[in-house]
């Protein structure tokens, strides 16, 4: 009896005053109806892409520019890689001069660059933050929580109710931080200061606009299918790839038709140089199939119920362990570079980790393409490796998860570390080799020009992959009551 | 006795852990959500049509 002990409560319990004022979405009283699941997703789809058209008030004056390839931004040759067009660039796209200075001048600046796709960010608008602020919240309460620093224990309901609570407080800080940032780099126009009455309207909208996604977030999550922060990411590169695909001015497709009737150079039509391509059609079908493939690769450990002889159970390895995380934190870091060269005037530092994009680029500078390729590959495994360690995914870990829960692999003695042994061999194995593979693909992809970018591709099909598996479920689990006992509801 | 699966470890990792639990804050419908995000587009398109005369910049 006197082994009950009262275990010390988390730190974080020190939020619950606020975290008890936020208001908070409820949880479905009864059963979503599979209807009711799809119109939820459906709006929450439709408000983010209203959102991402209203652009923000009080911006710079952003010249207007025809986007010939459809991507939202204006395309130049960013010779200095700076991020902004200076006295020299060259434009890849017509755009109307208004003050007359020869450049093209921005309302809001590009530093993301691909990790646009996966803050699922829209320039100048109201989503310009996008996912972000979610994303850091998220990542650092996995740190803080896998590397024990909190003394939260997601075993249990109540831990787990206020790490929820706190990951959304810390998101709405985030989101205010982050807008504070845009104004204060002068990514606006360089006269808005940070407390003048503009700069704070600025942070204002970019904060109400985080909000509105981290409440969408929450809806989908509760009454949708999957996760608002998913189904953003999946619904902007979906939309960048069929407008680069079918739009009437640029479009692979359309071209291509025009092209063959009218006799024109077919092969010209898979290279064309600075716009979305045939190659990168290609590149895009290709991926898609690879990636679902790899998605479903796994390695099952048969394990065996302790104290029930007979109860048997498989703990599924996937090959990608640590999904798409390892490039975009990669990516992360590549745009902070990026950052960083621009503010130090040395476009070097960046040179090798910027992507290059399309044949037309690897071929002006293959060495600059296997430099890329190398960095990318070593930097996701790396990553990989770190994310299992710091969030509690390590095979020790999961062996004294397993170990508590009664489990064990039949044939090896019941012990913690032989299991820790045994999953070690198959975990850190899938998480390298699963982070190289995901770097791999990801800058292959950027390299034939796939449509919406490598990473926005390799993140858009692991999310419709696993939203198709459960619509899927969901729609058994409706069509025959009785199935829904094997889920466990 | 739970079933094994469900204390199984996670299979993979997510970037963002999502857990159904019911918290301790201000229980809001799912149709507020939709209200409040009506109000701020409404506010953000009125600052478009009124800013300028309102506020002068």
């Amino acid at each position: 009896m006197d082994e009950v002990k009262e275990k010390p409560r988390s730190k974080l319990y020190a939020l619950d005053p606020i975290i008890r004022r936020l208001p908070e979405v409820a949880v479905p009283k009864r059963r979503v109806a599979f209807k009711e699941r799809f119109i939820w997703t459906g709006v929450a789809l439709i408000i983010f892409y209203l959102m991402s058209q209203i652009p923000l008030y009080g911006i710079a004056q952003r010249e207007p520019f025809v986007d010939t390839n459809g991507n939202g931004v204006f395309d130049f040759i960013d010779a200095n890689g700076n991020g902004v067009m200076d006295p020299g660039e060259t434009a890849l796209e017509p755009f109307t001069d208004l003050n007359g200075n020869g450049v093209w001048d921005a309302g809001a600046q590009n530093f993301f660059g691909q990790l646009r796709y996966v803050l699922a960010s829209h320039a100048g608008s109201l989503m310009e933050l996008g996912i972000g602020p979610i994303v850091t919240a998220g990542i650092v309460m996995q740190l803080l929580v896998g590397s024990k620093i909190v003394g939260l224990n997601l075993s249990e309901s109540e831990d787990r109710a206020l790490f929820t609570g706190v990951q959304k407080f810390l998101a709405i800080i985030m989101a205010v931080f982050e807008g504070s940032m845009l104004v204060l780099a002068g990514n606006y126009g360089k006269n808005v200061g940070l407390f003048s009455p503009a700069g704070l309207l600025l942070v204002l909208q970019l904060t109400l606009g985080a909000t509105v996604v981290i409440y969408l977030d929450e809806v989908v999550s509760k009454y949708g299918f999957g996760s608002g922060v998913s189904l953003f990411i999946a619904g902007g590169v979906a939309m960048t790839v069929v407008w680069e695909a079918l739009n009437p001015a640029t479009g692979v497709i359309p071209n291509i038709i025009g092209t063959v009737l009218s006799n024109g150079d077919f092969i010209a039509e898979f290279f064309r140089p600075h716009l979305p391509n045939m190659m990168g059609l290609i590149a895009t079908i290709l991926i898609f199939f690879i990636v679902v493939y790899a998605e479903s690769m796994r390695i099952e450990v048969p394990l065996a119920y302790g104290r029930f002889g007979g109860v048997r159970g498989r703990y599924p390895i996937r090959f990608l362990y640590t999904s798409n995380i390892p490039v975009i934190l990669a990516l992360t870091v590549f745009a902070n570079l990026k950052i960083f060269a621009a503010l130090l005037k040395a476009p070097w530092i960046s040179y090798y980790t910027d992507a290059p994009n399309g044949l037309a680029q690897v071929a002006a500078d293959p060495i600059r393409a296997i430099i890329y390729l190398i960095i990318l590959v070593l930097a996701s495994m790396g990553f990989a490796y770190l994310w299992v360690h710091m969030t509690g995914m390590g095979p020790r870990d999961v062996a004294k998860q397993l170990d508590e829960s009664g489990m064990l692999i039949p044939g090896f003695r019941r012990d913690v570390r032989v299991m820790e042994w045994v999953l070690s061999r198959y975990i850190m194995t899938a998480a390298l080799l699963g982070g190289a593979f995901v770097g791999f693909l990801s800058a292959g992809a950027d390299f034939l020009g796939a449509l919406g970018s490598g990473t926005g591709i390799l993140l858009t099909v692991g999310i419709m992959y696993s939203l198709y598996q459960e619509i899927a479920k969901e729609q058994v689990a409706e069509m025959f009551p009785a199935v829904r006992r094997l889920f466990g509801e | 006795m739970p079933r094994p699966e469900e204390r199984m470890p996670p299979t993979g990792a997510g970037l963002i852990r999502y857990f159904q639990e019911e918290g301790s804050g201000v229980k809001i419908s799912p149709k507020s959500v939709i209200v409040f995000t009506a109000a701020v587009i409404v506010f953000v398109i009125l600052l478009h049509v009124a800013g300028a005369g309102l506020l002068g910049f």
